[in-house]
């Protein structure tokens, strides 16, 4: 296979990200200008920053920024550093159907989409007809109206980002564990390690490839 | 009535082509960015993982593919985006199967 072979496999994938992804770049000069349907996008006249004053000037700029860069923060923990946990203990699992069955179950969620959780969250943390708000009166108590809180909101949108997430980041960090050396594992386990040493020296260090790529494309 | 007349027609077989496209391209790049000999690696590496950190936005990409490609009301404007993810391509390279045929 000579070094024109490869090269030209590699082509159609460098053409198509050209096109695609690198061209449209050239639109983000949008963000400075007063944008025109007729005039498209080199004719329409030069704003510089006044389409970003109105962002700032308000006051809420830095809080917007602040609350999507905690929200992130937060996804990650909760989604990767989950996910890394979850691939260790089901690749411990040693029963087959158990492994798959839950890989399987764990791994749904990631298909329903953000509008049918957001409607069953309705129906959850309703206040008129809500599960639990159903759950607390027939116990006995007061209902809690969950929509006027905005505090717990943030706890909220979390468990759900990772109930989601976790599933498919597993899958990834299971196949990223599969792709180690057994012969590792049994040297250590020669040398008389304890599991927990065993996935604190051997795996992690494995996979920390894996986990930092994955954790740079959750930041981006 | 008949099958054709649904929408499934046209959501299914542009499934069929934007995933095998999608394979073929991917496993294309997979395959030429895991050879080691390969002399611009790095450099093509660069150049798709910079499109993950910068890239035009939804806006931009609306933009490009009504006023420039003219895709406003064909197929292919539902086929032609996913084609190629990166993200894809790295998990390709994640697997790490490569090496059983890099040999051949």
């Amino acid at each position: 296979m000579t070094e024109n072979q490869v090269l030209f496999r590699s082509l159609p994938a460098t053409i198509f990200t050209i096109v695609f992804m690198y061209l449209p770049m050239f639109g983000l000069v949008l963000a400075f200008k007063n944008y025109r349907f007729d005039l498209g996008v080199f004719g329409s006249e030069w704003n510089g920053l006044e389409n970003f004053r109105y962002l700032f000037a308000s006051g809420t700029g830095w809080l917007i920024t602040r609350n999507t860069i905690l929200y992130n923060l937060l996804n990650l923990i909760t989604s990767q550093l989950l996910a890394v946990l979850i691939a260790i203990f089901i690749t411990e699992i040693t029963n087959v159907i158990f492994k798959k069955i839950t890989q399987s179950i764990i791994f749904l969620p990631y298909f329903i989409s953000w509008v049918i959780v957001g409607t069953f969250v309705f129906a959850l943390f309703n206040y008129e007809t809500g599960i639990l708000n159903s759950i607390i009166t027939a116990l006995g108590g007061e209902k809690i109206n969950l929509y006027e809180m905005p505090g717990v909101w943030k706890y909220i949108i979390c468990c759900f980002n990772s109930w989601k997430w976790c599933g498919y980041n597993t899958v990834i960090y299971i196949a990223a564990i599969m792709g180690v050396d057994a012969e590792i594992y049994e040297a250590a386990s020669i040398d008389g390690a304890t599991i927990f040493q065993r996935i604190r020296f051997i795996t992690i260090p494995c996979i920390r490839q894996t986990l930092v790529t994955m954790i740079l494309l959750q930041v981006l | 009535m008949y099958p054709s007349d649904t929408g499934y027609h046209d959501s299914s077989s542009g499934t069929v082509v934007g995933v095998l496209l999608g394979l073929i391209l991917t496993t294309m790049t997979a395959y030429v960015l895991s050879r080691k000999d390969f002399k611009y690696r790095n450099k093509f590496s660069f150049f798709f993982y910079f499109t993950t950190l910068f890239n035009g936005g939804m806006v931009c990409t609306y933009i490009f593919y009504i006023q420039y490609l003219h895709l406003k009301d064909s197929l292919w404007a539902l086929i032609l985006p996913p084609v190629f993810n990166v993200f894809y391509l790295l998990i390709w390279k994640i697997l790490k199967i490569w090496k059983s045929i890099w040999i051949s």
